[in-house]
Formats: C-alpha cells, sequence, structure tokens
C-alpha cells in the first residue's frame, strides 16, 4: 500500500551565468529555501535524493548528495545521487517519492543543481574516436548537433501537418513574453514575431530565438507524509503521480547522439520514454489528460510544446498549430504551456530541470505565481526528456 | 590523386567500393533488424538469441526528415573555411533502417521529404596530402 505524498517546500535559484559562485553554494541555498518553506531543519531530513552531474561538482564521481551534507549537516542519513541527463531532477523526485510512499522515509529532500560549460556540450572523456561511439560518428562525419535533431523533427511535423516557420516562432514568442515575468528567468526580452522569424538561422527550420541556451541552475523540494506534513503545519502540494520510463524498440524518434532508428514502427509511441512514463502517471494518478490544468514540459526547442502534448494524447495530433494560433498555451488559455516560460527563458541546467518544474508548479498551485499565475490551477503535469532513452512525468494537485 | 590515396573519415561504416559504396551495418539472423553502425546485440527486446552478422545497407532509399546545418560544427568536425551550410537528411532504407548523413543539396526549397537519394562517398577534407571520405546522400 503506496502512502500519500506531498511536496511541502521548494527552493530555486535563479538560472543564468554564475562564474564566480561555486555549485555546492547555490545547491546549499535553494537546500535551505525549500527547508525554510517547508518548516523544518535540516536535521529532520531522513534522506537525500540528488542528481548527478557530469559537467560540475559531485567530487567527479557525480555526490552531488554526500557534498551537500559534508556541508550541511553529516547526520548519517541514506543518499543516493541519481544520473539521467536531462531527466536527472525528475528521477531523483522520483526516488525521493518511492521512499516516502513506501514507508521506508518521512521527510526526504529531492535536490539537483549544475553548471554548465560554456557554448557547446563536449564528448564524454574517455570515450573511444571510432565506430563503436556513434557520438563520435555523428560530430565527426556528419557533424550534427543537439539542435540539428531537434531541426529533423520539426521538418517532418511540417510535412505531417502543414506546421509553418511562422506556427514555431510564435511559440517563441509566447515563452519569451511569459518568461520575462518571471523573476527567477535568465532571458527577459520580450520579442516580436519578426524578430524571432529574423533571428540567425541555427538549423533550418529553427532559428536561434527558438532553442534554448545552457545556464546554471539548481532548485529543490521536501516531500513527505500525509502524517509528517500535518504535524508541521505544512501548505502541501500533493503528488497525484510520478512516473519514470525508458525508451522502447522501433520508436520513430531519431534521437540524440544516434546516426540510426532500427525498425521504425507507427505501434510504438512517438518519444517513447516520454509517452510511457506520461500515460504510466496518468494511470497512477487516476485521472484523464482533459483534467490537467497546465504542462510544463521540456522545451529544448519551440517544437516540442507542437508535439509532446500530441503525442500524450492531451491533443489530437496535429491540434497544438491551431492551439497555438488561438493563443491558448498562454497562461490565461485554454491549455497554459510552460507558464514558467520554459526553458526558452531558463535554459537548461540540465540535471536540475524536472526539479525546476517541481519548484514552478508548487507555486503555480499554491497561486503564488504573480502575473503568470494560471487562474484557478488545481492540477499539472510535469515532463523531462533525457539523453539515453530517460522520460520522467510527474502530476501535482493541491 | 589516385582511388588509393582514398581514407574513410571512419573505419569500418562503409565500403570503399569507387563505383558502389556501400554502409556496413548488422543483421540480427534471429528477428532480421537491421542496424547501422555495426552493434555487438539486438536491442529487440522480443529477440532471444540476438546473434548479429555483417551486413551491406542499401544504396538508395527515401529522405524522411532534413535540416540544414547554418554553423560550423565544433570539433572533431573538421569544417572547411570559408563555411559553407550543408544539408543533413535522414534517409529510410529499403532494410527498415533510417540513416543520417550529409546530403549533397542544401537548399530546403530543393529538398522534399520522401524524394529518393543515393548513397555516394565524397570529400570531407584532406589530411597528409590524403583525401578523406565520407558517405552523403545525392537526390537521384
Amino acid at each position: 500500500m503506496m502512502r500519500d505524498v506531498a511536496v511541502v517546500g521548494v527552493g530555486m535559484h535563479p538560472w543564468g551565468k554564475f562564474p564566480d559562485k561555486p555549485l555546492i553554494n547555490m545547491l546549499t541555498e535553494v537546500v535551505e529555501a525549500a527547508l525554510k518553506d517547508a518548516g523544518i531543519e535540516w536535521k529532520e531530513l531522513e534522506g537525500i535524493t540528488a542528481g548527478s552531474s557530469r559537467f560540475s561538482g559531485g567530487m567527479g564521481w557525480g555526490l552531488a548528495g554526500n557534498e551537500i551534507a559534508q556541508m550541511m549537516g553529516r547526520s548519517g542519513i541514506p543518499i543516493y545521487n541519481v544520473s539521467s541527463a536531462c531527466a536527472t531532477g525528475a528521477n531523483a523526485f522520483n526516488v525521493a517519492y518511492n521512499q516516502v510512499a513506501s514507508g521506508a522515509c518521512d521527510v526526504v529532500l529531492a535536490v539537483a543543481g549544475e553548471k554548465m560549460p560554456k557554448g557547446f556540450i563536449p564528448r564524454t572523456p574517455g570515450a573511444a574516436d571510432d565506430a563503436t561511439d556513434v557520438d563520435y560518428i555523428r560530430w565527426k562525419a556528419i557533424g550534427i548537433p543537439n539542435p540539428g535533431y531537434w531541426a529533423l523533427e520539426v521538418t517532418r511535423r511540417m510535412e505531417d501537418f502543414g506546421t509553418t516557420e511562422e506556427h514555431i516562432a510564435k511559440v517563441a514568442v509566447k515563452s519569451h513574453e511569459v518568461g520575462a515575468e518571471n523573476p527567477l528567468a535568465r532571458y527577459k526580452k520580450v520579442f516580436t514575431l519578426e524578430e524571432v522569424l529574423n533571428s540567425p538561422m541555427v538549423n533550418y527550420p529553427l532559428r536561434l530565438y527558438e532553442i534554448c541556451a545552457v545556464s546554471d541552475g539548481a532548485a529543490a523540494a521536501i516531500l513527505c507524509s500525509k502524517e509528517k506534513a500535518g504535524q508541521i503545519g505544512a501548505n502541501p502540494v500533493w503528488i497525484a503521480a510520478s512516473a519514470v520510463a525508458t525508451m522502447q524498440f522501433g520508436d520513430r524518434q531519431f534521437r540524440i547522439p544516434e546516426v540510426s532508428t532500427s525498425k521504425p514502427m507507427d505501434s510504438v509511441p512517438f518519444t517513447s520514454e516520454v509517452a510511457l512514463a506520461v500515460k504510466k502517471a496518468f494511470e497512477m494518478a487516476g485521472m484523464e489528460p482533459k483534467e490537467i490544468d497546465f504542462i510544463e514540459l521540456q522545451d529544448n526547442c519551440a517544437g516540442h510544446e507542437l508535439f509532446m502534448p500530441e503525442s500524450w494524447g492531451i491533443c489530437k495530433p496535429g491540434e497544438c498549430d491551431r492551439l497555438v494560433e488561438e493563443k491558448q498555451t498562454y497562461p490565461n488559455g485554454k491549455l497554459p504551456i510552460n507558464p514558467s516560460g520554459g526553458f526558452a527563458s531558463f535554459g537548461e541546467a540540465t540535471t536540475a530541470m524536472g526539479l525546476f518544474q517541481v519548484a514552478q508548479g508548487v507555486w503555480q498551485l499554491r497561486g503564488e505565481a504573480g502575473s503568470r499565475q494560471v487562474e484557478g490551477a488545481r492540477t499539472c503535469l510535469l515532463q523531462t526528456l533525457g539523453l539515453g532513452g530517460n522520460g520522467s512525468a510527474i502530476i501535482l494537485k493541491n | 590523386m589516385t582511388d588509393s590515396e582514398k581514407i574513410p573519415i571512419i573505419e569500418g561504416l562503409f565500403t570503399l567500393d569507387p563505383e558502389e559504396p556501400q554502409l556496413i551495418g548488422s543483421r540480427c539472423t534471429s528477428c532480421g533488424t537491421y542496424y547501422f553502425p555495426q552493434t555487438i546485440s539486438c536491442s529487440n527486446p522480443d529477440c532471444t538469441e540476438k546473434k548479429v552478422e555483417e551486413a551491406l545497407l542499401s544504396r538508395r532509399g527515401k529522405l524522411w526528415s532534413f535540416t540544414v546545418q547554418h554553423y560550423p560544427p565544433p570539433p572533431p568536425f573538421n569544417a572547411q573555411e570559408p563555411f559553407v551550410p550543408f544539408g543533413i537528411g535522414v534517409v529510410e532504407l529499403p532494410e527498415e533502417v533510417r540513416v543520417a548523413g550529409i546530403l549533397t543539396e542544401s537548399d530546403p526549397e530543393k529538398l522534399k521529404i520522401g524524394m529518393e537519394l543515393e548513397l555516394l562517398l565524397e570529400k570531407a577534407y584532406e589530411e597528409d596530402g590524403k583525401e578523406v571520405v565520407t558517405w552523403k546522400f545525392r537526390p537521384v
């Protein structure tokens, strides 16, 4: 029998570039903020699940949780360091959720933070420079960067549904307009449709203002049991579901960093790791897609806001273009998407993104999102997608 | 320059046949799934035997999707100067495998999803007086 689990506190660092600030300072700040928000002390924590980064911190072993505990309190509690690329934060959240839901712990901290290298994400150190490594092949022989893969998806969508460059640009206009209102966002500049359409072409049909940058960022959440939430007098947001999945054979998504897709099948959902996680989340929550009041999804490019909700059955195939035309994905629309401003406005601090979404979701459900508030929001769906076929979905409700 | 001075950009990805070069992949001897590049196992979860053998892939296929690379990719890609944007396509081969490669065409107006393309080898760059070749796809 799984127990009810609540998020009782969240903390988030502003996202951007902080060259003079060590990662550990960013991490301890978000943990302190989350503890304060929950109204509990460090020593009340019974476990930590933390995101492992390949770029920063963790003593080079991805031991972010241990570093935090060494700094903030050596209380002997179990620490799990989780690694699943861009899905890391949500997967750390999932481990924390299961710790509490199973009864193993009453209060668990989920935390992740990262300082990203400047510019291109470099190749993994130690990988072989030969035909056995597809990442080497894609860089050396084809030269396709990550936005190139997102562009392939968008070009294909343009063929399948008649999506235009203008649809993509309108998503970017919305994201920047909304993100400009978020005090924690890195980019707070509003762009006109013309400015987006005139920004430099990066990978046809994607332009500079339609793809997300890399950032430094950190976020944390305190999860606890219903009983404990009552004891501490918390203002809980409930976890209706936390689900994790991985990719399936036959998925037709052409995914980073691969150079081929074997036996693509229409019967397998597009970006199966995410579609499966979302499906599982709805089953866990006992909810229908129409019961979701807003979505925070991983917008590595503006096109993701179009095809992701469709591949989850929240919208019909091709329908998102019309929703964007009608401005229905704004915070005051029928299906608000990324009322935080999304990673278009924040940039990706890859391992922290799932917990970024939890913080943003919790603030919305508490009615604390200011001018970006989704009126009367009771539920939200949060989604991340990580390298290696890692998908994660969380449903929160108040 | 003679053909003997051509070297592949990465060993083991394609044959150097001057007329009809082919990509070298793998085929699962049990479930028949094709892979590129060569692999050591079969990722079909329903396949129990997972024995793979070397297999040459067809030279012709249909364009599944494409992009145009508008800025020089970072190393290890050897971007030539001055940089000229180039097309990158994903081509669906008869073996039910979609393979990425550089396209000889870079104008989106001239690229149509579903169009037939053919594999060829072209110079990527020169190194120590040798022509380093890579696979590309050109409209038929």
